[in-house]
């Protein structure tokens, strides 16, 4: 099994913990003048996203995670896995639902996401930046009233629903931004 | 050059000229000893950085105290030190290190004097003075991890380290020196200036073994603690040069059962403390970049020097 000493420690590096896979975020020497030394960091679980402390004395050695993402295009979901596949060789990989969990309401076919596999198994996935979505139900739109205040809910194609100005229509497609869930803006055909 | 570039130069220059200034008006006479030895620190927590067929010092203790064997009463040193291993934002491999030793007082009257030190220096850059506490070891533990660091149950000792997020078990002194690093000293007031007396004696490195007053062997060893760094670290000395060489033996043997490389014993400064012995004295280090940075309210080494004149400046951490 591959393993890291602590002066290897850095941000990015992928450690096991407690048999879960970690990244680390940030790395501190401590040491006390006359005594030992230690690194304490901070990691965030690549399954669940929770950022703890942890204090290694320096010099230990700690198991690497087989953990790597690439950018894979989303292809299905049969109900039970989504399915992925690696652009390059092809070969199609299926995701549970606990690894698409935040990121199911954006998953679209075709879309490119960047999928975390850890024992080549997917672990967790994240949408594009920036989708491109259809609106399939809301209220009719107020036309002229570019004003975009107040607005109005709009459930979409995924089953997202944001918040977009009165003047767009259901069969419309927006653009929303992943990271915050927001709408961008109406995409012209 | 800069205008800022210049006025941290000056800062440090300023510094300087302050402590020599203050070493002489206390009759503190400054030596110049070598910083390369054919024999090395055997503490183990302290790594030494090989130099050709010897290594550099990590402090300038070794060559002032065959000094003080020789009769040179009162003297410092204001000299570069060098440990390996130690990197981050209060940790390099060379630091600036000001170093004396005072016949005649123990290690509770030298702490008391590296304070006025520190206060003249806030006086001169126009600071308040800072408010001072001093405590045992023990009790800083009891007051801010709510252990007695000796006395309570192992078990008790591995579940505060748990809850705190150490990794593994590695001792009592790890469990101590971790509580220290990660639980206390981000606690300790920012200003305040800490001092911290009475350690256990298997942390009493070369200070002498006092007994407390319930009759407790402590370590006559005291710290310097402010703005969540330690500046200083001091004896009451020990004498004998036997009593040195049992002790570096001790080390180099805790090194053997760590899986460290044992390091050359200073043997000749054993056979002069033997047929000399060190006169009656404490001896502190004061690491003056980390005092640099509480005068200026700073908390990462990087503040301290123009970025052209930093070894470490592509990896700031």
């Amino acid at each position: 099994m591959a393993s890291y000493n602590t002066n290897e420690f850095k941000g990015g590096l992928k450690i096991l913990l407690d048999g879960e896979p970690y990244t680390i975020v940030e790395n501190e020497f401590v040491k006390p003048g006359k005594g030992q030394a230690f690194n304490r960091v901070k990691v965030r679980n690549l399954k669940t996203g929770r950022v703890i402390e942890k204090t290694f004395k320096s010099g230990e050695s700690v198991e690497a995670a087989d953990v790597f993402e690439k950018d894979m295009q989303y292809l299905y979901n049969d109900g039970e896995y989504w399915y992925f596949m690696d652009p390059e060789t092809f070969e199609q990989v299926p995701a549970g639902g606990a690894a698409v969990e935040e990121a199911v309401q954006w998953l679209k076919e075709q879309d490119i996401c960047a999928v975390t596999s850890w024992n080549g198994e997917p672990i967790s996935v994240t949408p594009p930046n920036f989708v491109e979505l259809k609106i399939v139900e809301t209220d009719p739109g107020v036309r002229g009233d570019t004003s975009g205040g107040g607005g109005k809910p709009a459930k979409l194609e995924t089953g997202a629903v944001v918040r977009v100005p009165l003047f767009v229509d259901e069969g419309e497609i927006i653009k929303v931004d992943t990271r915050s869930g927001e709408y961008v803006s109406r995409v012209k055909d | 050059m800069p205008a800022s570039a210049r006025t941290r130069l000056q800062k440090r220059a300023q510094l300087l000229a302050d402590l020599r200034a203050w070493m002489t008006e206390h009759a503190i006479l400054e030596a110049d000893t070598p910083a390369c030895w054919p024999w090395a620190n055997t503490d183990p927590a302290i790594a030494s950085l090989p130099a050709g067929n010897g290594y550099l010092h990590t402090s300038p203790e070794f060559g002032l105290k065959r000094l003080l064997a020789l009769g040179s009463g009162d003297v410092y040193q204001l000299s570069h030190v060098f440990r390996d291993e130690e990197s981050g934002p209060l940790h390099r491999n060379e630091f600036l290190m000001l170093e004396w030793y005072r016949l005649g007082l123990d290690h509770q009257q030298l702490a008391g004097e590296v304070l006025a030190l520190i206060q003249h220096l806030r006086q001169l850059r126009g600071l308040p003075p800072a408010p001072t506490e001093t405590l045992r070891y023990h009790e800083l533990f009891q007051r801010h991890a709510g252990i007695h660091p000796l006395a309570c149950e192992q078990q008790t000792l591995r579940a505060l380290c748990e809850r705190h997020g150490l990794q593994g078990w590695h001792g009592r002194t790890a469990a101590l020196d971790f509580l220290l690093a990660v639980v206390i000293e981000p606690q300790l007031d920012d200003d305040t200036l800490y001092v911290v007396l009475d350690y256990p004696p298997e942390q009493a490195a070369l200070a002498r073994i006092h007994h407390d007053e319930t009759g407790e062997p402590v370590g006559a060893r005291f710290e310097v603690l402010a703005g969540g760094m330690e500046l200083a670290n001091g004896y009451h000395e020990l004498q004998h040069g036997g009593d040195y060489r049992q002790r570096f033996q001790q080390e180099n043997h805790r090194r053997r059962q760590l899986g460290l490389a044992e390091m050359p014993v200073d043997e000749p400064l054993c056979q002069l403390l033997e047929q000399q012995p060190l006169p009656d004295c404490a001896g502190v280090a004061l690491g003056v970049d980390r005092l640099q940075l509480y005068l200026e309210g700073e908390r990462n080494l990087a503040a301290l020097w123009p970025a052209a004149l930093d070894p470490y400046r592509p990896e700031t951490t």
